[in-house]
């Protein structure tokens, strides 16, 4: 008997010791895996913020628009709580949300806009009826770095988390969750009671401990001893963590549903995907709702079974009143209220092209592994406005484009007609739009920085840039046909117009693109001191010294073409192309920002003087186009066409704004159609749909900038009325002509006599 | 009195007043000082305050312009508070919505220094003097900007 009993004494020993040691290999699992990142949380992109002030033009359709976009929930009484508008008539009150951005933070309050039409009339805080110069309205997300497993998730801490809601999940998943310490015998059998009874899974016995001990430990099979190893787990979590901490892991971990290919998971990311709102607002039946779809989101979806959703809802609220957790009334009043679930998002990427193309600056700062896991936050200088706007205006002027030639048409999708469209704003060099194609799912080719075109005339405002070193835009050049040798082959350029006139001004040449005056021009100048103009502005291809440079025969990135004409849009300063500004971790903090970084390439003076030529080509030239369009004074462009109508291209700015259209085929086929046909329609369009991005501001004229009446024949000083053809023109100061016409002397004063009767009878225009 | 002494009186009233009238004309024919109808001479503003310079709002209709003041006013603020990150942000803003304003310019040349950047501190400085050339205050302050600039670069 006493070897007995030391047998099994020896046994229960060993037995325990085992376990001992086990639990102690568990333990040391537990704390690695808890103390280590939690969940790999994708990071996020944002577009800009959206500044707001009076006198904009930004009607209440827009701002309707906007704060839809910024998932606000439009109310029919004064807003209450964050994230809450009104509309009326002629004024909106928007209860703001938090605003928390680098070197930003702004609580939430509320601000009435009153409009004019689709002016802004004025901005106002309503509790002091305060007036505000400027509103400025968070950023949109645009985009998520997901990892292998595409999962959504925003976490949130327990404190975050109202009561109602932590009791709807207890109800739902672990009633005595406070009161077991990791597994729940009375539940265990109180479920296999209720699942005999109905003879149907109804209840599970898994407390969320043992939930939580599953989904990070185990693996998801039915089988005894993974069991077993979950009730270890679960006690030892229980020992380990205080019960708020365990709550809050499970509260963020919980699967609760998919949008497309993405999971949704925690309670942070499903009230908002759910309800469009964040955890702290949610109502009592929201909470249950959610809760309810912890067992089975699919069986349960508001989506697609409503009314098993709002059964199973039920059923929470009420294991919340049987533990007295909420009051009959609360009860009754929830369960009168209908499952509203927001309209479904799909998860989808916008300004898809925008996003390859910052993943690309990304890459240099972080690795793809560290962006779908930690969670960062990233503000880039997208203004979703103008990137819809020019997604549909691309759309629409290639249907239109195919519609009115239809040889364009491909029955291929992969090999139909594309464009290219990128927005700048000149000054700053922040990217507002880039869309690289016609359609992304078809074509994840980025033509704005990864196709090589010829820009065609599109280059003539560099040839000219370098020509004012020597001529200037009153100086005449020759148009008369002329063959140049290049590599032994001979080259004669041709002019797209049949023009009779045999020498024209540089202001002329350029309005009018014509070719042959334009290499006469570069001949005159020098090539090289074309090619040394053009490599100040960081062309990544190399350029050679031919007559064809002068007509833009060799390759450029469309983002570096719109780049470089931004030097003439900004007093001749370079800016960088940003379209990344700030990085933060998720707790905010600023690990990285991209600031507005110029370069001086040009004198103000130069930059004015093209600016002005290329003004000529919109009210006189290839562009004049525009002038049916609703579209201000102030804009300078350049069309250009390349040999065989391979390329068309449009570049056109205002002081406020660039954009740059790019259409053809990716093969080289020809569009049949020209610069100022296939893409300037593309770029009104764009334009004339976000007007309040054109102020109408004019071009500011530099000092070293003159204008003076000048003959057009010999480009000197015109005065009287001796000169038949006066213009006025400009030249930079230290280059303007100080003496009279030769060509057209003084005259006695009874010619004067003569040619002022002759005047009369015909005035000059 | 006799008629020869009234007719002489009368002669040398009218002598008295012809004489004026004589003595008169060249002040009638005298040139009148111009009333300049032109724009006035530029008058220097008291030189601003080294610490404090003023924030001159532009007077104008346009809405832009306005907008851009203020946030040129933010910007300030953040300048001194020692924010430079935050001053750039809001004034990179600015000069997207109004890009003639000079003293956009000027304060990121301020915040650039601040962040001990000459090289982007000298660009915008100089973009600042190219657009307030007309204003000798804000040309004063440039040039000491400008100066600060070198000492950075030594």
């Amino acid at each position: 008997m006493k070897k007995l009993f030391k047998s099994v004494c020896i046994f229960l020993a060993v037995i325990i010791g085992a376990v001992i040691v086990y639990g102690w290999h568990l333990s040391a699992r537990i704390e690695k895996r808890f103390s280590s990142r939690l969940w790999r949380i994708p990071s996020t992109v944002y577009s800009d913020t959206t500044l707001l002030y009076p006198g904009q033009r930004f009607g209440p359709a827009h701002l309707r628009e906007k704060l839809s976009r910024l998932r606000y929930s439009t109310v029919s009484t004064r807003p209450q709580k964050k994230g809450e508008v009104r509309f009326s008539t002629a004024s909106a009150e928007i209860y703001l949300n938090d605003f928390s951005m680098p070197n930003q933070n702004r609580p939430g309050s509320l601000v009435r806009i009153r409009f004019n039409r689709k002016v802004i009339k004025s901005i106002e805080q309503v509790d002091d009826r305060n007036l505000l110069p400027i509103l400025e309205l968070e950023p949109e997300e645009i985009g998520q770095f997901y990892g292998p497993k595409r999962q959504r998730r925003q976490l949130v801490s327990i404190r975050q988390v109202p009561n109602e809601f932590i009791h709807a999940v207890l109800a739902a998943e672990d009633g005595r969750f406070y009161d077991h310490h990791g597994f729940d015998p009375i539940g265990i059998l109180r479920a296999l009671y209720v699942n005999l009874r109905y003879g149907e899974i109804r209840q599970g016995g898994s407390t969320i401990t043992q939930q939580l001990a599953k989904n990070f430990f185990l693996t998801p099979e039915r089988t005894f001893s993974r069991k077993l190893n979950e009730l270890i787990l679960s006690v030892i979590i229980e020992w380990m963590y205080e019960k708020d901490q365990i709550l809050e892991i499970y509260l963020n971990d919980i699967y609760l549903g998919q949008s497309g290919s993405v999971a949704i998971n925690g309670v942070g990311e499903a009230t908002t995907f759910y309800f469009g709102k964040n955890v702290e607002r949610i109502s009592l039946a929201e909470a249950a709702t959610i809760a309810g779809l912890i067992r089975a989101p699919g069986r349960y979806s508001p989506y697609s079974q409503l009314d098993r959703c709002r059964q199973r809802r039920d059923d929470v609220l009420k294991a919340m009143r049987a533990r007295n957790w909420i009051s009959v009334e609360e009860l009754d009043t929830a369960r009168s209220q209908p499952v509203r679930a927001v309209a479904e998002r799909v998860s989808v990427k916008k300004a898809p092209y925008f996003l390859d193309y910052l993943s690309q600056q990304l890459e240099a700062l972080y690795s793809s592994d560290d962006l779908t896991r930690l969670g960062l936050s990233i503000f880039t200088t997208l203004d979703t406005r103008v990137q819809s706007a020019a997604e549909q205006a691309l759309i629409r002027g290639l249907n239109r484009l195919e519609q009115t030639l239809p040889t364009l048409k491909r029955p291929d999708p992969t090999r139909q007609l594309q464009g290219a469209v990128v927005v700048l704003q000149p000054k700053t060099g922040f990217i507002l739009a880039m869309v690289g194609g016609r359609d992304y799912n078809t074509s994840q080719y980025n033509r704005v920085v990864q196709s090589r075109r010829q820009p065609g005339s599109a280059f003539k405002p560099f040839v000219y840039l370098a020509a004012l070193d020597a001529l200037t835009p009153v100086s005449r050049l020759s148009s008369v046909p002329q063959t140049y040798q290049i590599d032994g082959k001979l080259w004669t350029p041709e002019n797209f117009s049949k023009d009779t006139e045999m020498d024209v001004s540089m202001r002329a040449a350029l309005a009018t693109s014509n070719n042959r005056a334009t290499v006469d021009m570069a001949m005159r100048v020098g090539l090289e001191s074309i090619v040394d103009q053009v490599a100040r502005f960081h062309f990544t291809t190399p350029i050679q010294p031919y007559p064809s440079l002068a007509l833009g025969a060799f390759e450029v990135f469309p983002l570096e073409l719109a780049r470089a004409y931004c030097a003439f849009a900004g007093d001749g300063v370079l800016p960088y192309p940003l379209s990344l500004k700030d990085v933060t971790d998720d707790h905010g903090q600023v690990l990285n920002q991209r600031h507005l970084n110029i370069e001086n390439l040009i004198t103000p003076a130069k930059a004015y003087i093209v600016t002005d030529m290329l003004r000529s080509v919109v009210t006189d030239g290839t562009a004049r186009a525009l002038g049916t369009w609703n579209l201000p004074r102030s804009i300078a462009g350049k069309t250009g066409t390349t040999n065989n109508f391979r390329d068309a291209w449009f570049v056109g700015y205002t002081p406020d704004i660039l954009g740059l259209v790019w259409v053809g085929f990716d093969n080289g086929d020809s569009i049949e159609a020209s610069g100022s046909k296939a893409a300037l329609p593309i770029w009104a369009d764009l334009m004339t749909s976000i007007p309040d991005y054109l102020t109408g501001a004019d071009f500011r004229m530099p000092e070293g900038v003159v204008r003076l009446r000048v003959c057009s024949e010999s480009g000197l000083l015109a005065e009287g009325r001796r000169c038949p053809r006066p213009v006025e023109e400009l030249f930079e100061a230290e280059k303007q002509p100080d003496r009279p016409c030769p060509i057209h002397p003084a005259q006695g004063p009874l010619k004067v006599i003569i040619d002022g009767l002759k005047g009369l009878i015909n005035p000059q225009k | 009195m006799g008629s020869k002494d009234l007719s002489t009186l009368k002669n040398n009233r009218l002598m008295v007043f012809f004489g004026i009238l004589i003595l008169l004309v060249p002040f009638g024919c005298m040139e009148k000082p111009r009333v300049s109808v032109t724009e006035p001479p530029p008058v220097s503003a008291p030189a601003p305050d080294d610490k404090q310079p003023p924030a001159s709002v532009p007077d104008t209709d346009n809405a832009h312009v306005r907008a851009a003041a203020a946030m040129v006013r933010q910007g300030r603020q953040y300048l001194t508070r020692g924010e430079p990150d935050a001053a750039i942000r809001i004034l990179e803003r600015s000069v997207a919505l109004d890009s003639s304003s000079g003293q956009n310019y000027y304060y990121l040349a301020e915040a650039w220094l601040m962040k001990k950047n000459a090289r982007q501190a000298r660009e915008f400085n100089r973009l600042a003097g190219s657009h307030l050339a007309q204003d000798v205050a804000w040309e004063t302050r440039i040039s000491r900007q400008r100066n600060r600039i070198d000492e950075l670069e030594k």
